[in-house]
């Protein structure tokens, strides 16, 4: 029997890979044939969505990507060598992730309204470190800015990690970053968590709100791994594959698993994974379009 | 003692039948995924994250952390057999290493850097038990403008590491500046020289770079000669290192340690400087300096056991803060949250049955590594006996399957190519490609931390001599440069007297 292949559009490791290959290794099972990921990255992550876009439209090749190649990318890159809104359809949403907005304990803001009150008392004087100019965490980054009116100058990185660490160093006084990757310091003091990206707590860190409740309804932004297949993909094939998605998504190992790995699963049909493709799209050209950055 | 109650404690958990067992495994994956240029740690403990889910978390956890020193050490055999560095951490022992191979020392210079890897791994192990509490906050104190100056000390070492002409040196340090450009640039997303091409996007791959400058052009002069030769090198006189080459590497090793243990803690650029730095040390510290480039112990030992030991210490910021120094130091901590730990200087006294045991077992798999290597050296020399016609046709296979493995990318194999043909180049005009590597390596993250240092101080430019650390490399980098230019500008003026 041949090999379905999820295509992930970055290197091994990190997010979208983790989520792919747990999906992978569990629709093996579900299957009783394999399903493996391949990793096609570079250019952004469109190298990978474009390979998939030009495959057989039969349900053997997937993308496994995240957010920002199918909502974001169009506004940065010139030439994507694909149509995010024509040429993959989507299946189903497998996964997301919030982030934390927090600060060096030395700053004297105990809440994302005094963190805001604080920043505009004193223009110029606020960084924020996260990753690089155009990546999901960053424009979730500016997003907030937009929302609270707060204006800080962004220190970019090339991973979350790095930035963390002059953040807890208290070089950089507030920190845009994932959970899982800032939890240790949040839990140990090292850094104040204000709020969270997510429309709901996060299961990792109950006790913060969320920027709705913060003050900042608007501010939402999760980073989200999904499935798409080829644009001429059969109704009855992509249909299939979400339920079963849903299927090896739902049992509570499966679950505990991703969360352990800060993310949520939250399968979708897929009539309700492109609305909210649609959504996400129009939400970040909003705020790629006020930052004015150049298409390369 | 503390220590030795933690270490026992350790101990009895690395020591079970099943931990040994796991250790083995992750070293002897990490050996032959190390041999091969290119497929390395990093790409082999993401395929096996999800399998260390099933198992029990101390022994998924030292699984992978044997797969990520077997591959130091196996990346150590085709840079001294081949002159193929898979990472950027063995570029430096393709200098002298593969140079003591081809005088028919190809047995002892795989026994010198076994023993400097587990010598480095024995000490950095003991280090890290006994100190990773108060050397984590080193790291706090290496901010941008801090690595930048370390950067910059990297800088001129790269040019101290090489052996021949100033001028060439310095020519290709500069050029592989430039190659580090190529990319988009994190601080305006604005992409650079890479608009014919998307692959190019995130920069030219590492290893099809190093793959293709240090191991083609070999390659393409030996087959240039006309007539093969019947083996690349001469026959092997015994595989063992003498008592000479024994006495010369203590030292080496003992300094390659000690900077490896260091620099390792740092993150980002720590542990890819070790090696280099090394042998910058060596070069100047060295009687035998002159002999570095021809295939001495010094070169060997020293950058050997600097980046064993910064592959130890590098758990150290990851243990203690939570925070990763590295690629592979992140996923470690993705297969550490998998099963609910969360690294931090709370799994000390929450998790110390796994914390001990995880450090006691880099030692057992140091162990592993050398019992298993040592016997293993007469068996990868004789690989050296197949007759080159045969052999370079599977170097050049295994050289294309690893450069394609780091990310399945066909474009990466065309990178190679076209860097084997530069490095050809380089060869005939006597430019050494190493400092030009490091110079790569190093460039992104000089301009990086330079932009990001500049942020931080709102365009102050008294931020690069704003702490002790930064004014102390600095100056370092300034002497350093000097030592090497005085000579440098006292030759050039004797020969323009000479010719007056």
């Amino acid at each position: 029997m041949r090999t379905v292949k999820l295509v992930v559009p970055n290197p091994p490791g990190g997010g979208t890979d983790l989520v792919a290959r747990i999906v992978a290794e569990r629709l093996s099972a579900l299957w009783g044939h394999t399903a493996i990921v391949e990793n096609k990255p570079g250019g952004g992550g469109n190298i990978g969505a474009q390979s998939v876009a030009r495959a057989k439209p039969d349900g053997y090749t997937l993308f496994a990507g995240y957010g920002g190649v199918m909502t974001v990318n169009q506004y940065l890159y010139k030439n994507l060598g694909f149509d995010p809104a024509k040429d993959l359809r989507p299946i189903t949403l497998s996964a997301s992730a919030a982030y934390v907005v927090a600060v060096h304990p030395g700053v004297p803001a105990k809440s994302l309204s005094e963190l805001v009150a604080l920043v505009k008392a004193s223009p110029g004087k606020f960084s924020w470190a996260s990753t690089a100019v155009g990546t999901q965490d960053h424009i979730g980054g500016e997003l907030l800015q937009y929302v609270t009116g707060m204006k800080m100058t962004h220190v970019p990185y090339k991973g979350g990690a790095e930035g963390l660490l002059d953040v807890v160093a208290g070089r950089i006084p507030v920190n845009y970053v994932t959970i899982p990757t800032s939890i240790a310091q949040v839990q140990q003091g090292g850094l104040r968590a204000l709020a969270v990206t997510g429309a709901e707590r996060s299961a990792l860190l109950p006790e913060v709100p969320t920027v709705a409740e913060a003050g900042a309804p608007g501010a939402e932004n999760l980073t989200w791994f999904g499935l798409w297949a080829p644009a001429g993909t059969p109704d009855a094939i992509v249909k299939q594959i979400s339920e079963d998605v849903r299927k090896v998504l739902a049992p509570a190992d499966a679950r505990e698993q991703l969360s352990k790995g800060g993310f949520s699963p939250q399968p979708m049909t897929p009539d309700e994974f492109g609305a909210f493709v649609l959504k996400e799209r129009e939400k970040y050209g909003r705020i790629v379009g006020s930052l004015g950055l150049e298409k390369q | 003692m503390d220590l030795i109650n933690n270490l026992l404690l350790g101990f009895s958990v690395s020591l079970t039948a099943a931990n040994l067992l796991y250790a083995l495994i992750g070293c002897v994956v990490g050996t032959l995924v190390g041999v091969l240029p290119g497929v390395g740690a990093l790409a082999t403990i993401a395929m096996l994250l999800p399998i260390t889910y099933g198992m029990a978390p101390a022994s998924g956890l030292i699984m992978l952390a044997g797969i990520y020193y077997g591959a130091q050490y196996g990346g150590s055999i085709s840079a001294i057999l081949v002159n193929l560095p898979g990472e950027t951490s063995s570029v430096v022992t393709t200098i002298d290493g593969h140079q003591m191979a081809k005088r028919g020392r190809a047995g002892a210079a795989l026994a010198i850097s076994a023993l400097g890897s587990f010598f480095a791994g024995t000490v950095a192990t003991l280090a890290i038990a006994a100190f990773a509490g108060p050397m984590s906050n080193f790291a706090f104190h290496f901010g941008p403008a801090e690595n930048f100056a370390l950067m910059t000390v990297g800088l001129v070492g790269a040019v101290v590491i090489s052996s021949g002409a100033l001028s060439k040196a310095v020519a290709m340090v500069i050029l592989g500046l430039l190659l580090g450009l190529v990319g988009t640039d994190i601080n305006t997303g604005t992409s650079r020289f890479a608009s014919a091409f998307p692959e190019l996007t995130e920069g030219f791959s590492v290893v099809a770079v190093a793959v293709g400058l240090f191991g083609l052009p070999e390659i393409i002069s030996n087959l240039e000669r006309g007539n093969l030769p019947e083996r690349i090198l001469v026959p092997f006189r015994s595989l063992w290192p003498s008592r000479t080459e024994m006495r010369r590497m203590v030292a080496p090793m003992v300094r390659g340690t000690a900077i490896g243990s260091l620099l390792g803690m740092l993150p980002g650029g720590g542990a890819a400087l070790a090696s280099f730095a090394s042998y910058a040390c060596e070069k100047k510290v060295s009687r035998y300096a002159p002999e570095m480039g021809k295939g001495a112990v010094e070169g060997l030992a020293g950058p050997e056991s600097a980046n064993n030991a910064a592959a130890q210490t590098s758990f150290i910021p990851l243990l203690t803060l939570g925070i990763p120094s590295n690629a592979v130091m992140a996923l470690m901590m993705g297969a550490m949250i998998l099963h609910s730990i969360q690294p931090s200087p709370l799994i000390i006294t929450k998790e110390p049955a796994l914390f001990w045991g995880l450090i006691t077992s880099m030692w057992v798999g140091n162990l592993i590594l050398v019992v298993l290597n040592l016997p293993l050296i007469g068996i990868w020399v004789m690989f050296l006996k197949v007759p080159y016609k045969y052999l370079f046709g599977a170097i050049l296979v295994f050289c294309s399957i690893g450069v394609y493995s780091v990310s399945s990318s066909v474009f990466d194999i065309y990178v190679m190519v076209f860097f084997g043909l530069v490095g050809y180049v380089l060869l005939k005009l006597d430019c050494e490609p190493a400092p030009l590597l490091l110079g790569f390596v190093l460039g992104p993250m000089m301009e990086e931390n330079f932009r990001r240092s500049l942020l931080i101080s709102g365009g102050d430019y008294g931020v690069f001599v704003g702490s002790a650390i930064s004014i102390v490399l600095l100056a370092v980098a300034v002497i350093l440069a000097v030592i090497v230019a005085v000579p440098a500008i006292r030759g050039i003026r004797q020969e323009a007297f000479q010719e007056e």
